[in-house]
């Protein structure tokens, strides 16, 4: 009966707090919207699946995530030291062995033990040996590693005397350092807490992504300026609310509908919000469909969604070369704190355009984005732990995305009507909800929405050009935020 | 008299000291106004140039986007784009296409024959 209640103690029911229950639900919900609904699956299903596996408490055991390996200085205790000197007097040209030994008169493990021994004027080392650990000739120090109660360890030090002296070998016990390794999970982690994952997802978003419509017109990589508008208010906005600096520059990148960037940013300025920050920039991208069409349509008129736009010109092989070169030279020579991202993103798209490195661009676009995307999905769900996700400030930061994003879609909007006051080629206003960078879904909503008032009307190729233009947006005002705020 | 005598009392060191504790709390609060309208105009100040940054960056790169064909003519005179540079790079994109055609053609008759089967059972029952 004892062995089952003592089996029972180490179960994960025994440990099971409402809020890991809370937070297991949540992993099933996205899980399930991901299979159900379509949202977003290639990063619902992975963050869900984490949810649930960084949740499951596990007594005593440091599984998590935030159990992440750790040095730490040990104080000798409850050892005690002896040595010997054979021959006991020696003359020069003899040799000695001096032998020391170390023992755990404790009643406990003695860990990371360590001695220090100097020997005396005119005696040089000749060799040694001994029964556990490590010496160094040069420092003198002996790592004797772990000691049981009752054990103990010795050292034999054999020396050449070629001056006699008085001096004595001097040996004392020295505090020891143990190294603690951290837990699978945290290392899988340190992905995203090192900002590893994010710029290798650019490059394969890079890869993968045709920049031939932005290309096509100029014009309409404003937009993707305009929708930055949310990045900033809300970072404004969270700091009328009390978070600090850093904080509100992570949470404000949220309306910049960019998982990758957000995860970015808020590893390197909050990393203590990351969870909640990159679920609730995965879920607002995932509700794409549900946020923005409203809002559009409260902005624009009918006549103004029934705009039909120029079809895109023909752009050469040569553009769409030089394009990304020139386009990281630009952006990071005026904003050098986006090199990380930008770097990563236009070098994918070089890969593509580049036609000679086909192969590595297909890897980048399929194998590499998928194995980081697994891993960053996964290890971000396993951070949200219920005692660090369910608190007042994860329910702020959801109410500052959702408004992040509606102000990212909105400013889109507003911006390309201001722009139709000086064009005589007008833009379809719908086309600025695109400059959020959520590709392509963002720009499947401008499509949809613009059809439903005109079905023969495809705005799909021309929203597509503030959508990545968006990207780069985002990325240059998390680089903005980031030179800033650290 | 009388004032200058209640003045030197009221700057008396102790009822400086009582004065002082009285106005502590609106001091305190005072001093925190200040520092929130501080913090709140710096937030505005980098919300404001960040968002000018972004456009200043993107500006610039709608300019360079638009000249660049113009550029590109120019540099076609001296330097005409050759199609033979990337032989390999054709012929994968050439079998890409064609796998995309055959997977459209058997599409197609994928449907086309569904269509025929259902009205073949439709007509059947």
């Amino acid at each position: 009966m004892g062995i089952f209640s003592e089996f029972l103690q180490t179960t994960g029911f025994a440990s099971m707090t409402l809020g890991n229950l809370i937070m297991i639900v949540i992993g099933i919900v996205f899980i399930s919207l991901a299979i159900i609904k379509d949202y977003e699956p290639l990063l619902l299903v992975p963050i869900g699946m984490g949810a649930v596996v960084g949740n499951i408490p596990i007594p005593g055991m440091p599984m998590s995530v935030y159990d992440t390996e750790s040095w730490s200085i040990v104080e000798p205790a409850n050892l005690s030291l002896s040595q010997t000197m054979s021959p006991p007097d020696p003359e020069a040209g003899q040799d000695v062995t001096y032998t020391i030994a170390v023992r755990n008169d404790g009643k406990d493990l003695a860990t990371a033990v360590s001695v220090m021994d100097q020997l005396p004027k005119g005696v040089t080392l000749q060799g040694f040996t001994a029964s556990q650990g490590a010496f160094d000739g040069l420092t003198g120090i002996w790592n004797v590693g772990e000691l049981s109660a009752g054990d103990d360890a010795v050292l034999s030090l054999e020396s050449l005397v070629s001056e006699p002296s008085d001096d004595a070998n001097v040996v004392k016990l020295v505090p020891g350092v143990r190294f603690t390794p951290g837990s699978v999970l945290s290392y899988l982690y340190a992905g995203v807490s090192l900002g590893i994952y994010p710029p290798l997802i650019f490059l394969g978003i890079g890869a993968m992504t045709d920049f031939s419509t932005m290309l096509s017109n100029s014009k309409l990589v404003l937009l993707g300026a305009a929708a930055q508008v949310g990045v900033f208010l809300t970072f404004f906005g969270a700091i009328y609310l009390g978070f600090t600096f850093p904080e509100a520059g992570a949470i404000g990148i949220i309306g910049g509908a960019d998982g990758p960037t957000a995860i970015f940013l808020a590893s390197q300025l909050a990393p203590h919000l990351l969870g909640a920050i990159a679920i609730a920039a995965y879920s607002y991208m995932a509700l794409v469909p549900v946020i923005q069409p409203p809002i559009m349509r409260l902005l624009t008129t009918k006549e103004e969604r029934l705009i039909r736009m120029a079809p895109p010109r023909k752009v050469s092989k040569r553009e769409k070369m030089i394009f990304p070169v020139a386009a990281f030279l630009i952006s990071t020579l005026i904003a050098p704190g986006a090199v990380v991202l930008l770097g990563m993103l236009f070098f994918g798209n070089l890969l593509k355009e580049s036609l000679v490195t086909e192969r590595l661009a297909a890897t980048a676009r399929t194998a590499m984005i998928d194995i980081v995307t697994i891993l960053l999905g996964f290890s971000v769900g396993a951070s949200t732990k219920a005692d660090t996700f369910l608190t007042p400030q994860s329910l702020q930061i959801f109410g500052l995305g959702a408004l992040s994003f509606a102000i990212a879609t909105a400013g889109g909007v507003l911006f390309a009507k201001l722009m139709n006051m000086f064009l005589t080629e007008k833009i379809n206003p719908l086309v600025g909800a695109a400059g959020v960078s959520a590709v392509p879904d963002s720009a499947r909503v401008v499509q949809m929405v613009g059809q439903q008032e005109d079905p023969h009307n495809f705005l799909l190729m021309h929203a597509m050009a503030p959508n990545v233009a968006g990207v780069v947006g985002s990325a240059i005002a998390a680089g903005v935020l980031w030179s800033v705020l650290t | 008299m009388e004032f200058s005598g209640f003045y030197l009392l009221l700057f008396e060191s102790e009822s400086v000291d009582i004065m002082t504790e009285l106005l502590q709390p609106f001091l305190a609060q005072a001093t925190a106004a200040v520092d929130r309208s501080e913090e709140l105009a710096r937030g505005g100040t980098i919300a404001v140039v960040g968002l000018l940054i972004v456009f200043l960056v993107l500006i610039f790169l709608c300019l360079f986007i638009a000249s660049l064909p113009k550029v590109l003519d120019l540099v076609q005179r001296v330097l005409p784009e050759s199609e033979e540079h990337y032989p390999i790079a054709h012929e994968e994109q050439d079998e890409d296409a064609e796998l995309e055609l055959l997977a459209a053609i058997g599409f197609v008759l994928h449907t086309e024959f569904q269509k025929q089967v259902s009205a073949g059972s439709n007509s059947g029952s």
